[in-house]
């Protein structure tokens, strides 16, 4: 579960600021963050990630209040709790497919890296269908084994949380339904969270949730009402 | 623990997949690290080798002109020959009673082996001890060095022949079939890369002793020219021995006066400081176109010259290791450039954006130590060839 409350974050730089009073994503929920370019996703992203501490406001993930952490703290709460499915990928090139799912394990020593979790490795490369090209590195595949594989090291170390930016977006419809299945399957099965953002709105009738920017706050589906309050200046 | 193996798993891959940028590194820290002990190494053992070798060796006799030439020859047996001198030049050293005289004639080889024709005084000299067979005793026969017996694969009863000069001087030159009668166990020296016998044996090569059947008692009369009371000239077709043997060592000759006959050098062993100090005085202004050496003393130059060398080589070696440690510095720099996504993409996933600083630490590790080891290899591998390397230096 996630818990956003009056939130004020403003780059230093830059115009840009997001301030919103609350949001609240429930487990087993797959919630879409849409909206223009530049509006906020994925800075939102990287708040509720703990990437970007807000000037003001509660972030709470579960019961922990992330805001509190010093950043050494946050990034070993993210790298625990946390699955990032990148709009790039973001594979390194120098490793096989089988070594970039297991990547988190390497970087940070709060994941023990033993035979279980490569067995669990394994399964999940099994689960997206890339078993057969776990050997071969990201410039010796397609752009949807590298996305596959993406998601694998996302999985990987069964996160509560998932947030994925634009995770189908390079992607043709079978491989787009392919990748969402599996994200949704995860989300109910392992009574996870997870936020996408995405220009894409055939994605939407797949998600619980959408968390509109442009409409500041609002946005009704056919299906689905979301319960969130932005203001984005 | 678990983050340092993962740093160079991590660091190992990277090396892996950029494979021409890393063998690239190794090689070139390799060569740098490598070369400046080779040559401190060859430096050092040229010179404790010149040393020793110059140390045991009071005195050399031998024809003016350049004494670095007279104590290389005489002492390794390479280095170009000084001219010749004749043993009457050397009995003259034994006349004096101050010293004894042990000649060394080194003009001929077999294949690349110097053929040293001398006396056993320098075998004892030397304190060259058999590692099988005996010394040579008669003509014909000769020790050699334990190189010579594992090159050539020879051993005692074998035999070796001395090569030509020159191929087309068919008249003047007499290949000799030398008997194996010993080989010498290894001394670490030049020794053991030569062949030993007795000077005379070399002296056949030169045709000036040499063996044929005896012209009074032919009966072939196409070989005689002439017989004139007291002597018979023969023509080409008188075959002379290229073999001494029991049976035949009577029927060799010397022609002319032995006191004429040629010799290399000698080497001078005085009774004592004084006499050796008075034989120097002698020679210092010899009228006989003659030289007496220390060999100490031109090793010593000899020595300073290596060593001038090797500063000059010394200060290239480190420009170029310290530009070479820059261009590596560079590569580094501009890989952390490079990977600025990933520093970006692990510290996003929860990863310290120090720790990317820990993988290229580890590649710096595994490149300095896989450098350091090849550099091991490339240093034992070259230094089983030091004494080619010697070789060349001292020459």
């Amino acid at each position: 579960m996630i818990k956003l409350s009056k939130i004020k974050f403003e780059y230093k730089q830059s115009s840009f600021r997001l301030e919103f009073d609350s949001l609240r994503a429930e487990s087993k929920k797959a919630v879409a963050l849409i909206g223009p370019s530049g509006c906020g996703k994925t800075t939102l992203m990287s708040l509720i990630a703990g990437i970007l501490p807000p000037q003001a406001g509660e972030i709470a993930i579960k019961n922990t209040h992330i805001n509190q952490l010093s950043d050494s703290k946050r990034r070993l709460f993210r790298i625990q709790n946390i699955g990032f499915v990148f709009q790039d990928f973001a594979l390194l090139e120098y490793l096989n497919l089988y070594e970039n799912i297991l990547h988190p394990y390497r970087i940070n020593s709060a994941l023990t890296l033993d035979a279980s979790v490569k067995k669990r490795a394994n399964d999940l490369a099994e689960k997206v269908g890339i078993s057969k090209r776990l050997k071969n590195y990201p410039g010796q595949t397609s752009v949807g084994e590298q996305q596959r594989c993406a998601i694998a090291r996302a999985l990987l170390n069964e996160p509560s949380i998932i947030l994925a930016d634009e995770p189908t977006g390079n992607l043709d419809p079978q491989n787009k339904k392919a990748i969402l299945d599996i994200l949704i399957r995860y989300v109910k099965e392992y009574e996870a969270t997870l936020v996408v953002a995405t220009h894409d709105y055939e994605l939407l009738d797949f998600l619980d949730e959408t968390i509109d920017f442009k409409t500041l706050g609002n946005h009704e589906s056919d299906k689905k009402q979301s319960t969130h309050s932005l203001s984005i200046s | 623990m678990k983050a340092i193996k993962n740093s160079l798993h991590i660091a190992y891959q990277y090396l892996k997949y950029h494979k021409i940028r890393t063998v690239i590194l190794i090689v070139a820290l390799s060569i740098i690290i490598f070369v400046p002990f080779l040559l401190d190494m060859v430096v050092q053992e040229s010179q404790s080798r010149l040393n020793a070798r110059a140390e045991s060796t009071p005195l050399i006799l031998g024809e003016k002109g350049s004494s670095l030439d007279l104590a290389i020859n005489s002492l390794y047996f390479i280095a170009k020959r000084p001219g010749d001198i004749t043993m009457a030049d050397i009995d003259l050293i034994d006349d004096t009673e101050l010293a004894y005289a042990i000649p060394l004639y080194t003009r001929f080889s077999a294949g690349k082996h110097t053929i040293v024709g001398t006396t056993i005084d320098y075998v004892d000299l030397r304190k060259l001890s058999l590692s099988g067979g005996r010394m040579f005793t008669i003509l014909g026969e000769a020790v050699i060095g334990s190189k010579v017996a594992d090159e050539l694969n020879l051993t005692v009863g074998d035999t070796l022949i001395s090569s030509p000069e020159n191929l087309f001087d068919l008249a003047g030159q007499y290949p000799l079939q030398m008997k194996i009668v010993g080989v010498l166990a290894s001394s670490g020296t030049s020794d053991d890369e030569v062949i030993i016998t007795d000077i005379a044996t070399t002296w056949a090569m030169t045709g000036m002793f040499h063996g044929h059947k005896d012209l009074a008692k032919t009966e072939d009369k196409s070989v005689i020219i002439k017989r004139e009371k007291g002597s018979v000239v023969a023509n080409a077709k008188l075959k002379t021995y290229t073999v001494i043997t029991q049976d035949n060592l009577k029927s060799f000759h010397f022609h002319g006066s032995q006191t004429t006959f040629p010799a290399t050098s000698a080497i001078v062993v005085p009774e004592d400081a004084k006499s050796k100090t008075i034989l120097l005085g002698r020679y210092q202004e010899h009228p006989e176109n003659m030289q007496l050496i220390q060999p100490k003393m031109v090793v010593q130059e000899l020595i300073l010259s290596i060593l001038r060398i090797k500063r000059t080589l010394d200060t290239i070696i480190i420009t170029v290791s310290v530009s070479t440690l820059m261009t590596i510095a560079l590569v580094f720099l501009l890989s952390i450039r490079l990977r600025e996504k990933e520093i970006k993409t692990i510290f996003r996933l929860g990863c310290s954006r120090m720790a990317t600083s820990g993988f290229i630490a580890a590649e710096m590790l595994i490149i300095a130590v896989t450098s350091i080891i090849l550099a091991g290899v490339l240093f034992m591998l070259t230094w089983s060839q030091s004494d080619m390397l010697i070789k060349q230096l001292i020459s």
